[in-house]
């Protein structure tokens, strides 16, 4: 589905990940752990196409997208949720839903039926239908990114870190949301985390990241199962 | 002849003015659009001086009344326009520029409309030249004309020789590590907008100085004369020059003069371009410039001038560092900072939520926790950066909440930033020079009157930065820009920074984070030094478990604002149930 | 006659000039939230489009109404390619908030010393005739005002229609809102900066127009519906598209209840006195905070 080969991106001329390689399977979801700094949101904006790629490949399908430009990424099936501001504030929650489905506009009828669906999945923005992305909580908020990133009927949806900020409670809720994207909907998630042990739950697959290497890539079960353990690996 | 007389002493004169300019937009970094208005004030200022206030004969005292109302109406405009709202200053001096003019038409002193004509001439005493006066020298007779151009070529250089001073000092040093992030410079104690807003008086002195000059030159000044064209015209010249270089500086106006005397003299006898076409085409054509010069090449022709500095040939050994065992010492006693029952909200989310800390000389406090856990917002309440809602916070007897980070840097306690922060734009040995404590050279005034004290002062901050610069292993780098030297570089610099201003209080914030595993082991020794050798208290943001289980002696566990256990390292990351819910297991931890 | 009515005729004469910054400003506000510029070069843009009425109009013979869509044209036009030329460049380079004001002034000063040099800095008028008009409240108040009141009001209306129906509109808000998500959701930035300098080139346009009809046309213009609209931006603030029209209009109605106050020699001190004293003192503006992640400086 989506092959990541050897790769190096980095600021200015700061080199952050030193040749990172994995894949991602049709239908499945990817975890990425990692601490701050280990290079997690440059793997996503380097895969988003904000940063660009200094040497190695990104390819979708055997499609290589390693010069793609952002927008050419995700009309290729590419979805992003970022961590910050992961929603259009001042605008309402319709537009942002329009928004997120912005490269299929040309057909109205799928764009709309995504959003059906979409609600279906979150039925609290239907009663923020209306209003203005700001008002909302912080877990409405991840909802609604989560959505839009469903809405251009994406083939692979990157979630960055979205626990963050929210309650236990509602960190349950969107890490069952992220499973049922995978069942229901059947798309491939590389779902980027600080919550190691609810990603791993769900994950098919992990990789840990530590100062812009891989240390780890594997099954889930294979991690340590001694926190202390797993603590210090990162 | 005469006319080539004439626009030499311009010249010169406009070049003093950008000298000014350079001083507060290349060094100074202020984004400053109402230059005009400092050179009308002087030209104003000592225009009525020599007119009505002062009998014939003074004239160098009437061009320093120019720059003292310069630098008085500088004062008048940075101490409001200045205060924690920077980033309007760019507005603020342009509606001042667009307000200049009108005001000056309507106001009765300055001449109104008609401006204040009939300016006696330059006059030193007893010489009050008339516009005949010569001084015949057997081959060559010396006219007024010549006498005028000489004296402002002299003022030229001693504008030059006084800025250079000003932009190769500590104080200049200063002010650029100002320019690039006030926010580190208040962290190493120092006053942030004192700092712009004596540029800026200075600055506009020395344009006000040539304002005077002007006003001698011209012998006469009115309201259209200090418009936006010529604060346009004196920012093409600092920016063609090269707005950090004080040869830039000059060269530029130089230049500028030079390109637009060639373009009048090619369209006037050249082309026979009508005479009133030629004013507006000059006006058009140094805005194309400028377009041209900030599209090709936007940092001017001269670049920033850095000071080089040698390396001694005697280097005194850094000390070999040593690792010590690190023996457990029991908490409590011989404290040096307690703070306790802090709180900080932000909006309705409470960022930090009654967590405390306490630090003793030579002991290493670890902070553990998840990102959102309040951590770093616990320094930035302790270092002043954010002013806590509740809670105490003491260093010995002193209190530090509601002190502005500056005085609590000056008290000796020192932070670092987790996204490094160090002065991209000065090199490595500025960095550390700049946060040595205690230099006279950081006081303009003393510049001038205590030189030599300044100069010995500068001499052994020297030494002892090459000597920090040592020990960290950045000597190679010294003459380097900080932007240029790699990331963990930048990250080793931040310490070593840290280390010259010998605070007795460190709060790094993750000093690791991003640093290659290989390189670690250098970063640990650092750190242990502070502690052991130094005998300083460190307190620590750290991810890296590996970090925290070889450098702490004890290790506080934060989340949701508050400390939930601390302990030895041993007792805290072995902790199974802290650990799950540090990886996100949500179940329920008795604090 | 009371107090009253003697200040009526300064408050018609301060809306009408209030609306007509508002367009300016607008277009200035836009380019602000979307591009992260304040924009000068918007003088430029004025100059094309009055001395397009006036070449179209006096020189070529069109009709009023085609010299008037053809001058809106051009103002269209020239927005973008001041943009595609110019500006395009120091975006893609990052080129700071300074550099790009910077670029904007000697733009505008250039495009107004250029014509002052080929058409001199005499007054033209488009239309000859006294203009007709009507009497409101004991003030004259002519055809051109009228329309002017008019065109900004349904300029306006139309602006917002555009932005929150059209398609375009909403990928112009949404890279004003949050440029990163918008392209993490597949827009081109480079084609919503294309729509957003037309549009403000549309509305600088319909704010010149009328100006030139009714008051004649020389290089210098473009310099108050320019620097005033600054100033209402920095009045009204930037928080909501609500928020510079405010602001200008307080400016309109300031700017000519000075003159009935004060002498009117007064009016540009008293405008940028205002500018300067709520700078200092609330420098998000009277109408609304801006956000400070959209700042650039």
């Amino acid at each position: 589905m989506l092959r990541v080969t050897d790769l190096v991106t980095g600021y200015h001329s700061d080199p952050i990940l030193h040749g990172v390689s994995f894949g991602l399977q049709a239908g499945s979801i990817l975890a990425v752990l990692g601490h701050n700094g280990a290079g997690k949101s440059s793997l996503v904006r380097a895969l988003v196409g904000l940063l660009p790629v200094w040497s190695g490949h990104i390819a979708i399908n055997g499609r290589d997208l390693t010069t793609a430009s952002s927008a050419g990424r995700i009309r290729a099936g590419l979805a992003v949720s970022f961590q910050d501001d992961p929603v259009f504030p001042t605008l309402s929650v319709q537009t942002n839903l329009l928004l997120g489905g912005f490269v299929r506009w040309h057909n109205r009828d799928l764009v709309g039926e995504r959003c059906e669906r979409v609600l279906e999945l979150f039925p609290r923005l239907r009663q923020r239908y209306r209003q203005p992305a700001y008002v909302m909580s912080g877990g409405e908020r991840r909802m609604l990114s989560i959505g839009m990133a469903l809405m251009s009927d994406p083939r692979i949806i990157i979630l960055d870190e979205p626990s963050t900020g929210l309650s236990p409670g509602m960190t349950e809720h969107v890490f069952d949301t992220i499973a049922a994207i995978r069942d229901e909907f059947g798309k491939s998630v590389i779902l980027v985390e600080q919550n190691v042990r609810q990603a791993l739950e769900r994950a098919d697959r992990a990789i840990v990241l530590k100062t812009g290497g891989i240390v780890f890539d594997g099954e889930p079960g294979d991690l340590a199962q001694d926190s202390t353990e797993l603590v210090l690996m990162f | 002849m005469a006319y080539l007389i004439d626009v030499l002493t311009l010249t010169a004169i406009l070049a003093i003015a950008v000298h000014g300019y350079m001083l507060i937009k290349g060094l100074g970094g202020m984004l400053h659009l109402g230059h005009a208005v400092f050179y009308g004030i002087g030209a104003y200022a000592s225009a009525i001086m020599s007119t009505t206030l002062l009998p014939p004969g003074y004239f160098l005292v009437a061009v320093m009344a120019g720059a003292l109302a310069a630098g008085l109406g500088a004062l008048l405009i940075g101490w409001p326009a200045l205060q924690e709202r920077a980033r309007y200053f760019m507005i603020v001096t342009f509606s001042l520029q667009l307000i200049f003019v009108t005001l000056v038409i309507n106001l009765g002193f300055t001449g109104g409309p008609d401006g204040l004509s009939s300016i006696p001439r330059m006059s030193f005493g007893p010489w009050q030249p008339n516009r005949h006066w010569s001084l015949d020298l057997g081959l060559a007779a010396i006219g007024y004309p010549e006498i005028k151009l000489l004296v402002v070529l002299g003022f030229a250089a001693l504008s030059y020789w006084f800025c250079s001073r000003i932009v190769h000092s500590p104080y200049g040093r200063l002010i650029r590590a100002v320019r690039d992030d006030e926010r580190v410079a208040e962290a190493y104690g120092r006053d942030a907008m004192r700092a712009r807003l004596s540029i800026l008086l200075i600055g506009a002195a020395v344009t006000g100085m040539a304002g005077g000059l002007f006003a001698h030159h011209f012998n006469y000044v009115g309201p259209s004369q200090f418009g936006l064209d010529l604060t346009m015209l004196m920012l093409a010249m600092l920016i063609l020059g090269g707005q950090y270089s004080l040869a830039g500086a000059t060269f530029g106006a130089m230049l500028m003069v030079g390109l637009l005397e060639a373009l009048r003299f090619v369209l006037d006898d050249g082309l026979g371009v009508p005479f009133h076409m030629i004013a507006h085409l000059r006006q058009a054509i140094f805005s194309i410039i400028l377009i041209l010069i900030l599209a090709l090449r936007p940092r001017g022709l001269f670049p920033e001038t850095l000071a080089r500095y040698r390396r001694p040939a005697a280097m005194p050994r850094p000390e070999r560092l040593t690792r010590r065992d690190r023996a457990m010492e029991p908490p409590g006693g011989g404290e040096i900072l307690k703070a306790g029952g802090l709180i900080k909200h932000f909006g309705g989310l409470a960022a930090v939520d009654g967590a405390g800390l306490s630090l003793r000389p030579a002991l290493i406090v670890a902070i553990i926790g998840s990102n959102g856990a309040g951590k770093t917002t616990v320094f930035n309440l302790l270092s002043g950066f954010e002013r806590a809602d509740a809670g105490e916070a003491h260093l010995g007897a002193v209190s530090l909440l509601g002190r502005r980070p500056a005085e609590i840097a000056r008290l000796g306690v020192a932070r670092t930033f987790q996204d490094v922060r160090i002065w991209a734009r000065l090199t490595v040995i500025e960095n550390i020079l700049v946060s040595r404590r205690h230099q006279p050279g950081e006081n303009p005034a003393r510049l001038f009157l205590s030189p030599r004290r300044v100069a010995s002062a500068e001499r052994s901050n020297l030494e002892a930065a090459w000597v920090v610069l040592e020990r960290f292993g950045l000597a190679e780098k010294a003459n380097q820009l900080g932007s240029d030297v790699s990331y963990a570089q930048r990250k080793m610099l931040a310490l070593a920074r840290v280390c010259a201003f010998d605070p007795t209080v460190l709060l790094l914030d993750e000093p690791t984070s991003g640093v290659d595993p290989r390189r670690l082991d250098v970063f640990l020794d650092h750190i242990r030094a502070f502690a052991k050798a130094d005998q300083r208290a460190v307190c620590l943001i750290e991810h890296n478990m590996t970090v925290v289980r070889e450098l702490a002696d004890w290790v506080m566990y934060m989340d949701g604002g508050r400390v939930l256990a601390s302990g030895t390292p041993t007792d805290v990351l072995g902790d199974d149930v802290l650990m799950r819910r540090y990886l996100g297991h949500r179940d329920p931890v008795v604090a | 006659m009371s107090i009253f009515q003697s200040a009526l005729p300064f408050l018609a004469n301060g809306l009408s000039l209030g609306l007509s910054i508002a367009l300016v400003a607008l277009a200035m506000a836009l380019i602000w939230r979307v591009v992260g510029m304040i924009d000068f070069g918007l003088g430029a843009v004025y100059l094309v489009s009055a001395y397009a009425l006036l070449g179209l109009h006096t020189e070529l013979g069109f009709s009023l109404p085609l010299a008037i869509l053809g001058a809106l044209a051009c103002g269209i036009a020239a927005a973008i390619l001041i943009y595609g030329l110019v500006y395009r460049h120091f975006i893609s380079r990052n080129a700071p908030l300074f550099v790009m004001v910077l670029v904007g002034l000697s733009l505008f000063l250039a495009g107004e010393n250029l014509l002052g040099a080929a058409l001199s800095s005499q007054k033209f008028y488009v239309i000859d005739a006294q203009l007709p008009g009507v009497d409101v409240l004991g003030t004259r108040l002519n055809v051109a005002q009228l329309g002017k009141m008019a065109v900004s009001l349904a300029a306006l209306a139309g602006i917002a229609y555009f932005c929150l129906r059209t398609a375009p509109g909403t990928m112009i808000l949404a890279v004003a809102d949050n440029k990163r998500l918008a392209l993490g959701v597949g827009i081109y930035v480079d084609h919503a900066y294309v729509w957003t300098f037309g549009l403000a080139g549309l509305m600088v346009s319909a704010a010149a127009i009328p100006d030139v009809a009714e008051s004649g046309v020389d290089p210098y213009v473009a310099l108050n519906p320019v620097l005033l609209a600054l100033a209402a931006i920095i009045i009204g603030g930037l928080g909501s598209f609500r928020a510079p029209v405010l602001g200008a209009v307080l400016l309109g109605l300031a700017f000519h209840l000075a003159v009935w106050l004060f002498p009117a020699s007064w009016q540009e001190v008293i405008a940028y006195g205002l500018v300067v004293v709520v700078l200092i003192a609330r420098p998000q503006g009277l109408f609304g905070a801006l956000h400070a992640a959209r700042e650039r400086a």
